[in-house]
């Protein structure tokens, strides 16, 4: 009984992880973009899902916040990833323009920076440095017990993270990901065969922006409670690092990650002996642990637990042309490559 | 001196550095179907020409037309999607994606559009694999073939020059800018780069204008030379009718 509750926190952390993982594979694996304000778009979509659904502040509470609407269940969440967006499309049309690397890190971290201190030292804004709590939960009629709704909760996370897998993998195996890698290997020679590349990184911060959004909305939810720590910038890096021991460009290899980093890792800490009878010593026991393994794939791995793959096209006639080659025969003579693989007609019947 | 074919025209373009005005109110003008040398010393602003005809430059002042239109101050993105391809002094190929990748990336498509490239994957599947038909048909043409899935990375120097030229052909120009594409090809295989290039010219009416140290490569491939010097085209014509122009060959000792 308590290891299947155990087992569901696991995967429900698992999920609300790896959707922010993806949203930083997105960027900076796909496209080299070192975007620290996802962890300001993870603080909004939260923020957003939590004052659309707590209702109006009450004058004289502990909780006080700027806005408060009472929104039925998907609207808020909805409304969470498109805030994400919104602000992503801000940060990056500020700073996407004339910035790349280490100065695009800098930028949005002093960005991350002034928001987060903004937002923590405003108490009636968005609750400051108290936070807002009581937010509720979706699907709740579903369940009666706790355990059973740790289940629904689950089921929820593992949809919508699912679904942001999809997207993600869609993205990458698009011609859109292909000009995002080109841009991220060469940007001038991207660009002289005709790439937009303000475009195409604009687009990535937004999807990345509301995938951020939807991970911190999702937190918020299943915490019941929003704080600005989960969004400060001691966050960035482990998600930074998550992607990094995974494979960057690889969303496998950012759920592998997702899972070393946040389960292996962050539970595998509890079960050392000295550190389960000291609280105070986790977290420091966990920042020194990730670190050492983040600076070791660095050196050691730095293309990760599952690197990038080559690019395959799965019909490929180049497969018959190969084989040609290698018993002499010039490959693709006087055939359409078209026609060799049958693709002609396997297009056609499927149109 | 322009014509109803010139393809690619500048005039009196002028680009300062600070102090240097690395061109200087120079114009020039490329007839279609040629291939036009662009010559001159070091420092004379042949890459800087180069880099505003292609827009990763904006002029100070002057007019640059292609293929009628202004395209003066326009993004680089803008001008090689009008057909005006450019290749880089140092080789560009995107190391960490296939030799066949390299290629795909080049023409502009339907699903580098964001809803059709994540929602509807129909609307470019076919164009996908159409343009592999052509990328892999380009990469035999230029003995490539072989390496169609290493990583672009892992070539030689002369292959990444042939991959350059495959991928900017890949792209449908009509005007190639070929910033030095012998540079980093061992000298034994500089025939075979020279022969593709006659061939893109001929063989696909694509005009070329190509920036070249080597006066023996510039004679055997071009007809209409522009020699520039200290930021101005001050000659234009044959490499014969060249060495026989005083202020070429002063310009050349001294």
């Amino acid at each position: 009984m308590n290891w299947v509750f155990y087992a569901t926190t696991l995967g429900t952390v698992f999920f609300i992880n790896l959707i922010l993982i993806l949203s930083v594979n997105l960027q900076l694996g796909l496209l080299g973009l070192p975007n620290l304000s996802f962890i300001i778009c993870l603080g909004a979509g939260a923020y957003v899902v939590s004052i659309f659904s707590l209702g109006p502040a009450v004058p004289g509470s502990l909780q006080q916040y700027f806005f408060g609407a009472f929104l039925p269940f998907p609207i808020p969440l909805i409304l969470a990833a498109l805030v994400g967006v919104a602000v992503a499309f801000i940060v990056g049309a500020l700073v996407l323009y004339r910035m790349r690397g280490h100065t695009l890190a800098v930028i949005t971290l002093i960005i991350v920076l002034v928001v987060w201190s903004v937002i923590n030292g405003t108490p009636n804004f968005l609750g400051g440095a108290n936070g807002l709590f009581g937010i509720p939960q979706p699907f709740h009629s579903l369940a009666g017990t706790t355990l059973g709704y740790g289940f629904v909760f689950l089921g929820y996370v593992a949809v919508l993270g699912c679904l942001c897998f999809v997207f993600n993998q869609r993205f990458f195996k698009s011609p859109l990901g292909r000009a995002a890698r080109a841009l991220r290997e060469n940007e001038q020679a991207a660009v002289a065969l005709g790439k937009d590349a303000y475009r195409i990184r604009l687009i990535a911060v937004m999807c990345g922006g509301a995938m951020a959004a939807l991970s911190g909305a999702l937190l918020a939810q299943y915490s019941m409670i929003w704080t600005p720590s989960p969004w400060s910038l001691d966050e960035v890096f482990p998600a930074i690092g998550a992607m990094i021991v995974g494979g960057r460009g690889n969303n496998w290899g950012a759920a592998l990650g997702t899972f070393f980093v946040s389960i292996v890792i962050g539970q595998g800490i509890q079960w050392i002996p000295f550190v389960s009878s000291d609280p105070g010593l986790g977290s420091a026991v966990q920042w020194i642990g990730e670190g050492v393994i983040f600076i070791g794939f660095l050196w050691f791995r730095p293309r990760g637990l599952l690197p990038e793959r080559k690019a395959r096209w799965d019909h490929s006639p180049r497969r018959v042309g190969a084989f040609g080659e290698a018993d002499g025969s010039r490959p693709g003579e006087g055939v359409r490559p078209l026609e060799r693989s049958g693709l002609v007609s396997d297009s056609a019947v499927s149109a | 001196m322009t014509t109803s074919d010139t393809v690619l025209s500048c005039e009196n373009v002028t680009l300062a550095f600070g102090g240097l005005r690395a061109v200087d109110d120079a114009s020039l003008s490329i007839q279609r179907g040629t291939i036009t040398g662009l010559i001159g010393p070091n420092g004379a602003g042949k890459s800087t020409m180069v880099n505003i005809l292609s827009g990763q430059l904006r002029p100070q002042s002057g007019r640059v037309t292609f293929d009628t239109a202004d395209v003066t101050g326009f993004q680089a993105h803008r001008i090689a999607q009008r057909g005006l391809i450019r290749t880089f002094q140092l080789s560009s190929e995107f190391a960490r994606m296939t030799v066949l990748e390299n290629l795909m990336v080049a023409p502009r498509q339907t699903g580098e559009r964001f809803w059709s490239a994540v929602f509807y994957r129909r609307g470019w599947r076919d164009q996908e694999y159409e343009l592999l038909a052509r990328a892999e048909n380009l990469l035999r043409e230029f003995g490539l073939f072989s390496l169609a899935d290493e990583y672009a990375g892992n070539l030689s120097g002369g292959q990444r020059r042939l991959l350059e030229l495959a991928r900017a052909l890949m792209a449908e120009p009509r005007m190639l800018l070929l910033d030095e594409p012998l540079a980093g090809v061992a000298p034994g295989r500089t025939g075979q780069v020279i022969d593709h290039i006659v061939q893109i010219n001929q063989g696909r009416s694509v005009t070329v204008l190509i920036v070249e140290h080597s006066m023996e490569v510039i004679e055997q491939l071009c007809s209409t030379v522009l020699v520039m010097i200290q930021g101005q085209v001050i000659a234009e014509g044959s490499m014969q009718q060249l060495r026989e122009n005083p202020r070429v060959l002063e310009a050349y000792i001294s």
